[in-house]
């Protein structure tokens, strides 16, 4: 069984930062699962997981206090426009909860 | 000890019975009440018809928190109504009212609406002022331009804590604004009590979002927090339901925003890089170390403009064989649509949009959906947007006809394709809007662009006098 990011995190939570932008919070039970996570999202991992190109990755940020990472992406359909499926974006953690780590 | 707050979220139910956590805190002693109810994060659709969500929510989580104010004298900061334009604030005005009426409480109120007016708006635009867009996305225009602020129905700014201090040193014996800064509300508490701007700011991203901070994590539960002499923050649970932990206060800075180390507000923004979280014991965390970098003064407009009716039908498919095929079959409905006679006037993607959602099947993620393929049956939401109501309801008719009767490979379901799931196939849900306004308007005055007016509460009933 491959491990993945949903695997380990204690708390994993995506959320519109304002109506541009929606942002996944990764909380870690630990140091050393907060170092590996943070190793593993790389701007280009993250595009890959969510199919945008890297330039929609606007942030990746480490807050070492809480052992949480935060990840902000470029919002592709906003709220209320034809197509939208997530107003506040609170589905949107998955394709980053998948991403594997290394054994 | 500078200032002790209550907070709650006045826009979140209240499920448990607040009255414990409201006498603990009153036991601990309490110098303000505030409570936060704007936001935007419900889509442009609030700001721009002007509709609130139902105003018995906002009666029923302001009430007892007021009985706090009445009985210890201390003065209350509300912002009202969601999106917090003027109709919403009205709403939540009489429902304030409402409340006081019945409880037989008496409050000498401060107003102050958070709409731009949009003579002065255009004036600043033609004076040359450059209105920035606040967040960098191709949905809005590098600057705000004067066709934006003309198709809007309502702009609202983020008023900071200027005005409401203006309204405070009045000798009112409470605030109830419209679109504020979440955190404004605490810097105006903090500023009045002598507390620096970094700390005020720091106080006011704990306690904005109440039991958010909290672990685990409620925002319909009150937060408790207090600044010290030394400008130290302590933060407690009044509640025995949740606990303030170093974690979940710490990941509070993370919550809702794209950056976590800085905080923007009107006059500056909130450096955290160097703020410390530390357990006390005894269900408080201490939080010290703000930074506060001063800039030029700011407020964030915020705009909404129709885009059209929007009408809805949702139904469902279980037949294995039409699920095969339901990837074409939403290209067909569109094509059938299209090739309408009816609608030959209407050129789909300007004049209409004709959305086919398949729920069950990657609607959530989309293109990013790693697993395909395992359902048994799908959710299909047809979503029309049209110039008026008649024009997307009929749309939405002829798509959902399309749908339930029309012809796929193998079909043998003759006398329907699909479970409809409301008699009425033509939903309409009003008018679906967009964001013309998310920009930063410079100030001289911050007071300036907000309307601010003194009203006793309870007022007569049938009345309104503002």
């Amino acid at each position: 069984m491959v491990t993945t990011i949903d695997d380990v995190a204690s708390v994993l939570r995506s959320k519109n930062a304002g109506p541009f932008f929606f942002t996944i919070d990764v909380f870690l039970p630990d140091k050393k699962l907060f170092d590996t996570v943070a190793h593993v999202l790389t701007p280009e991992r993250v595009a890959q997981a969510y199919r945008v190109p890297t330039s929609e990755v606007q942030g990746i940020y480490q807050l070492q206090a809480a052992l949480a990472i935060k990840v902000t992406i470029r919002k592709q359909i906003l709220a209320d426009d034809p197509g939208n499926t997530d107003v506040i974006a609170s589905q949107q953690h998955l394709p980053l909860a998948w991403i594997p780590l290394p054994d | 000890m500078k200032l002790r707050v209550l907070a709650f979220v006045n826009h979140i139910p209240i499920k448990y019975d607040p009255e414990p956590a409201i006498n603990q805190a009153m036991e601990w002693g309490i110098d303000y009440v505030i409570a936060q109810g704007t936001g935007k994060d419900w889509g442009p659709h609030w700001l721009g018809s002007g509709r609130q969500f139902p105003v018995t929510n906002f009666i029923e989580n302001v009430r007892p928190y007021m009985r706090v104010c009445h009985e210890l004298k201390i003065p209350f900061i509300l912002s009202a109504g969601i999106a917090g334009a003027r109709p919403q604030l009205s709403e939540c005005l009489a429902g304030f009212s409402k409340v006081c009426r019945e409880q037989g409480y008496r409050f000498d109120v401060g107003v102050i609406a958070g709409d731009i007016d949009r003579d002065y708006l255009k004036q600043r635009i033609k004076a040359g002022t450059s209105i920035p867009r606040m967040d960098d996305h191709p949905a809005l225009p590098a600057e705000l331009r004067l066709e934006d602020v003309d198709v809007s129905t309502y702009i609202v700014a983020q008023m900071g804590p200027e005005p409401i201090m203006a309204a405070l040193d009045e000798g009112v014996d409470g605030v109830i604004t419209g679109r504020a800064l979440d955190t404004g509300l605490y810097m105006a508490a903090g500023r009045r009590s002598g507390v620096s701007w970094a700390t005020s700011a720091l106080f006011g991203k704990m306690l904005e979002c109440a039991g958010v901070a909290l672990y685990p994590g409620d925002p319909s539960l009150p937060v408790y927090g207090e600044v010290h002499d030394d400008e130290s923050i302590v933060l407690r649970s009044p509640s025995t339901r949740a606990q303030p932990t170093v974690q979940s206060t710490a990941g509070h800075s993370l919550y809702e925003r794209m950056n976590p180390f800085r905080e923007e507000n009107t006059n500056g923004y909130l450096d955290l890089d160097e703020v410390h979280w530390e357990d006390i014991g005894d269900g408080a965390v201490r939080v010290t170390g703000a930074r506060y970098v001063e800039t030029p003064y700011t407020v964030k407009l915020e705009g909404a403009a129709p885009i059209g009716y929007r009408s809805i039908n949702l139904s469902a498919v279980r037949e294995p064989r039409y699920l095969e095929h339901l990837p074409e079959t939403a290209e067909r409905i569109k094509q059938e649509v299209r090739n309408a006679s009816r609608f030959s006037a209407l050129v789909e993607g300007v004049d209409y949009h004709l959305n086919v959602t398949l729920f069950g099947r990657d609607a959530v993620l989309g293109d990013a959906e790693p697993c395909r393929g395992s359902e048994h049956e799908v959710g299909v939401l047809l979503d029309v947007v049209a110039p008026t109501e008649e024009i997307a309801r009929d749309i939405c008719y002829f798509a959902s006809i399309s749908l339930q009767i029309g012809a796929y490979p193998g079909r043998r379901t003759s006398a329907g394709n699909v479970a409809q799931r409301f008699t009425q196939m033509t939903n309409p849900v009003g008018q679906a809007y967009r964001w013309t306004a998310w920009h930063l308007l410079p100030l001289e005055d911050p007071l300036e662009p907000f309307e601010r007016f003194r009203a006793q509460f309870p007022y007569e009933e049938g009345t309104q006098p503002w």
